[in-house]
C-alpha cells in the first residue's frame, strides 16, 4: 500500500484549468488521460438524475467512448465534422470542501459557460460537477457531471463535451 | 406574394412526379400550412404512453401538428383525454409543464377559468359577470376542446383531429405487428417509459427529411462512415482478444454493406407506413442475454420466445408522427414547428420483468444514435441542412427518387423491394399526395364542427 500525497487546493486547480484548456483546444487525446481508467463523464437529461444506468443520457461516456470520440473528432468521413469544431469555456470559482483528514477523493463544483462554434455559435451553460481521486500518477477525474441549464429543451447538435 | 398558389390539387401533383418531388415541399411555407391541415390534422398522430400517465390528473403536454394539446388521465382514472390546449376565455395556453399532476383541475393562469380533466369548463372567477349576458359555460366553445378521436393500442396513445376516418387498427394496419413485438419483449407484456423526459433534438430542416432518411439504406455506409471508422479505429490499438465492447455493438451495423441493406428489404404500406427488414436489420447479431433469454421463455414457452425474438424490423414508421424500433424499445416523434424546423423526441422504454441489462442496452442505443451529442444524429442533420439550404437557394429545383424505379413488387396494397430502393421516398409521396389531394372539405367541416358542438 502506497502513500498517496494529501490532495491540495493548488493541484486541483492546476486539473480543472487543464481539463479545461484540453477541450477548449480540442485536445481529446490529453483530455481523456487525465480520467481514472474508470471513470467517466456524464451529462444527464434530468437535473435530479441520479441514475445513468437505467434513465437516459446526453452523454453518458467511459474512456472507450471518449477515445472513440477522439477519432470521430474532425474525421473528414463524418459528414458534420467536415467543418471545424472550436469551442471556448469560462467557469466560476471552483467550489470545494477539502477535509481536515487527508482523504483521497474530493468532490469539487463550479458553473460552467461553454460557447461552441460550429455552423453558428451556441452557448450553453449549466453546473459540473467533478470527482477527483488522488492516484500513484497524481491526481485524477473519476466523473465529470455538467448538469445543462436546458438539458429537457430541444438542442441543436453538441459537438463538444462541455 | 403567391399565398394560394398549391391549394388545389392540379398544382400539388406537379410537386410529387412518380420518381422525383419538387424543392417547394420542403420549402413553402404554404405546403407545410396545408400539410399541418391536411395530414397531420387527419392521421393518428402519436400523443404518448399510458405509463406516462398512471394515476388520475396525471398529465403530459405536447402538440398534434403544430396544435398544443395535454394528454391527461381523467379523474375518474380509466380514460385517457387529450384536450387542445387553450383557455375557453381569451384563448391562452392553460398549461406549460411538460408534465403534473392536476390534481383534477386546470386552472388558467390569466384569468384563472378552471377546467375538470375532460375539458369542461369548472369555474370562473366572479361568475356574476356572466349571468343573464347570453353566455353559456356549459357550450363546448368554452370549454378546452377535447380531440376529435382518441384511441389507444396496446398502450400507445394515438390522437386524430379529424372526426372521421378510419380507425386507429385499421390505420395502423400491419404497423400493429411492430407495436406488438415490442409489448412481446417484455416477459411481463407490458412496456413503460423511463424517465419524465427524452431527447428532444432541435433539426432547423422540413420535418420530412427525417422521415425520408429512415429507409434511405444508401446513406448510412457513406454517412455515418467517420462515425464507424472512429470506431474501427479504437477497437485496432486493443490488445487483441479483448472483450466484445457493446458500443460497437450499437455502432458497427450502421456501416453494413450495400449488400446487407439491399437483403434486409424494404415494405411499404398505405398511408406512407413502411419498414425495413423483418427477418434482418442491425440488430440481427444482437447478442441474446442468457437472463433475459430465460425470463422470456419462463413467461412464453421456447417456441414462442424464438417467434418473438426473431421478428427483426427496423425503423417501423407510422407516417407521419413517429417511428418504432421494437427490439431496442424507442420511439422517435416528429413534432414539426415550422416549414424549416422540426424536433425529434427519443423515448425509451422498459420491458417489464426484463433484467437492468436491457434497459441498459436500449439507452446505450439512445444516446449513441439518438441523442444531439451523439456520433450518429448530428451526421444526418448534417445532410438535411445541406439539402434545405440547396433547396430554399433554388439550387436543387427537383429531388431525386429514381433507384430501383419500376422494379418494386406489388401485392395488394403492400409493394416491396430491395433494400436500397428509393421506393421508400416514392411510398411516402404517394401517402402524402393522397392526403393533400384528398377530398378535404368535408373532413375539414368536420373537425371544425366538432370543437364546437355542446357536449
Amino acid at each position: 500500500m502506497y502513500n498517496l500525497a494529501p490532495i491540495t487546493e493548488q493541484a486541483i486547480k492546476n486539473l480543472i484549468r487543464l481539463e479545461t484548456r484540453c477541450l477548449d483546444q480540442a485536445d481529446l487525446d490529453t483530455w481523456s488521460s487525465l480520467f481514472t481508467e474508470d471513470g467517466y463523464y456524464w451529462m444527464p437529461l434530468e437535473r435530479e438524475q441520479t441514475d445513468p444506468e437505467q434513465h437516459d443520457s446526453l452523454i453518458y461516456d467511459n474512456r472507450a467512448l471518449m477515445e472513440m470520440r477522439k477519432y470521430n473528432l474532425h474525421n473528414p468521413l463524418s459528414p458534420s465534422m467536415q467543418q471545424e469544431v472550436r469551442s471556448v469555456r469560462i467557469l466560476s470559482e471552483l467550489e470545494m470542501d477539502i477535509p481536515e483528514d487527508a482523504a483521497d477523493e474530493i468532490t469539487v463544483s463550479a458553473s460552467v459557460i461553454a460557447v461552441i462554434h460550429h455552423r453558428k455559435q451556441d452557448t450553453f451553460a449549466g453546473t459540473v460537477t467533478w470527482r477527483l481521486v488522488q492516484t500513484e500518477d497524481g491526481l485524477r477525474i473519476k466523473s465529470k457531471r455538467v448538469d445543462l441549464l436546458n438539458a429537457d429543451a430541444p438542442l441543436d447538435s453538441i459537438m463538444m463535451y462541455i | 406574394m403567391q399565398d394560394k398558389l398549391y391549394d388545389n390539387p392540379e398544382a400539388l401533383k406537379f410537386l410529387v412526379e412518380p420518381a422525383r418531388v419538387h424543392r417547394d415541399v420542403y420549402v413553402r411555407e404554404e405546403i407545410f400550412k396545408l400539410e399541418i391541415e391536411r395530414i397531420w390534422g387527419q392521421a393518428w398522430i402519436y400523443v404518448g404512453h399510458e405509463s406516462q400517465v398512471k394515476s388520475p390528473g396525471d398529465y403530459l403536454t405536447t402538440t398534434i401538428g403544430i396544435t398544443p394539446v395535454i394528454m391527461v388521465r381523467d379523474m375518474n382514472g380509466r380514460d385517457i383525454n387529450v384536450l387542445v390546449n387553450r383557455c375557453g376565455h381569451r384563448g391562452a395556453q392553460v398549461c406549460q409543464a411538460r408534465t403534473g399532476s392536476a390534481d383534477g383541475i386546470f386552472k388558467c393562469p390569466y384569468h384563472g377559468w378552471t377546467y375538470r380533466t375532460d375539458g369542461s369548463l369548472r369555474s370562473q372567477p366572479s361568475p356574476g359577470g356572466y349571468k343573464d349576458v347570453g353566455f353559456d359555460g356549459s357550450a363546448s366553445e368554452y370549454g378546452m376542446p377535447r380531440v376529435a378521436r382518441v384511441e389507444q393500442y396496446r398502450g400507445f396513445i394515438f390522437a386524430s383531429l379529424a372526426a372521421a376516418g378510419p380507425d386507429l387498427v385499421s390505420f395502423l394496419g400491419e404497423m400493429r405487428d411492430t407495436i406488438d413485438n415490442m409489448v412481446d419483449r417484455a416477459p411481463e407484456g407490458e412496456v413503460e417509459v423511463t424517465g419524465k423526459t427524452c431527447h428532444r433534438f432541435r433539426h432547423p430542416v422540413n420535418w420530412k427529411f427525417f422521415t425520408e432518411n429512415l429507409h434511405d439504406a444508401m446513406h448510412p455506409m457513406v454517412a455515418h462512415a467517420g462515425t464507424t471508422d472512429a470506431v474501427r479505429q479504437y477497437l485496432e490499438q486493443l490488445p487483441s482478444g479483448h472483450d466484445p465492447l457493446p458500443e460497437a455493438e450499437v455502432i458497427a451495423p450502421f456501416g453494413g454493406s450495400y449488400d446487407f441493406f439491399d437483403k434486409m428489404g424494404f415494405v411499404g404500406l398505405p398511408r406512407g407506413h413502411a419498414y425495413m427488414g423483418g427477418t434482418t436489420s442491425i440488430f440481427s447479431h444482437y447478442q441474446v442475454y442468457p437472463d433475459y433469454l430465460h425470463a422470456m421463455e419462463k413467461a412464453y414457452g421456447r417456441e414462442r420466445t424464438e417467434e418473438i425474438l426473431s421478428f427483426n424490423r427496423h425503423n417501423g414508421l407510422i407516417y407521419p408522427s413517429c417511428t418504432v424500433r421494437d427490439n431496442i424499445q424507442s420511439i422517435r416523434v416528429v413534432i414539426p414547428v415550422s416549414v424549416n424546423e422540426t424536433v425529434i423526441e427519443s423515448w425509451t422504454f422498459r420491458l417489464k420483468g426484463a433484467p437492468p441489462n436491457m434497459l441498459e442496452r436500449t439507452l446505450r442505443y439512445s444516446r449513441l444514435i439518438n441523442s444531439p451529442a451523439s456520433m450518429v444524429g448530428p451526421d444526418d442533420l448534417e445532410c438535411y441542412i445541406r439539402i434545405q439550404e440547396s433547396a430554399e437557394a433554388g439550387a436543387a429545383e427537383w429531388i431525386d427518387m429514381h433507384r430501383h424505379f419500376g422494379r418494386e413488387h406489388r401485392d395488394g396494397d403492400r409493394v416491396s423491394a430491395t433494400g436500397t430502393s428509393d421506393l421508400a421516398l416514392r411510398n411516402q409521396y404517394r401517402a402524402w399526395l393522397e392526403y393533400m389531394t384528398g377530398d378535404w372539405d368535408q373532413v375539414a367541416h368536420c373537425t371544425r364542427a366538432e370543437m364546437n358542438v355542446k357536449r
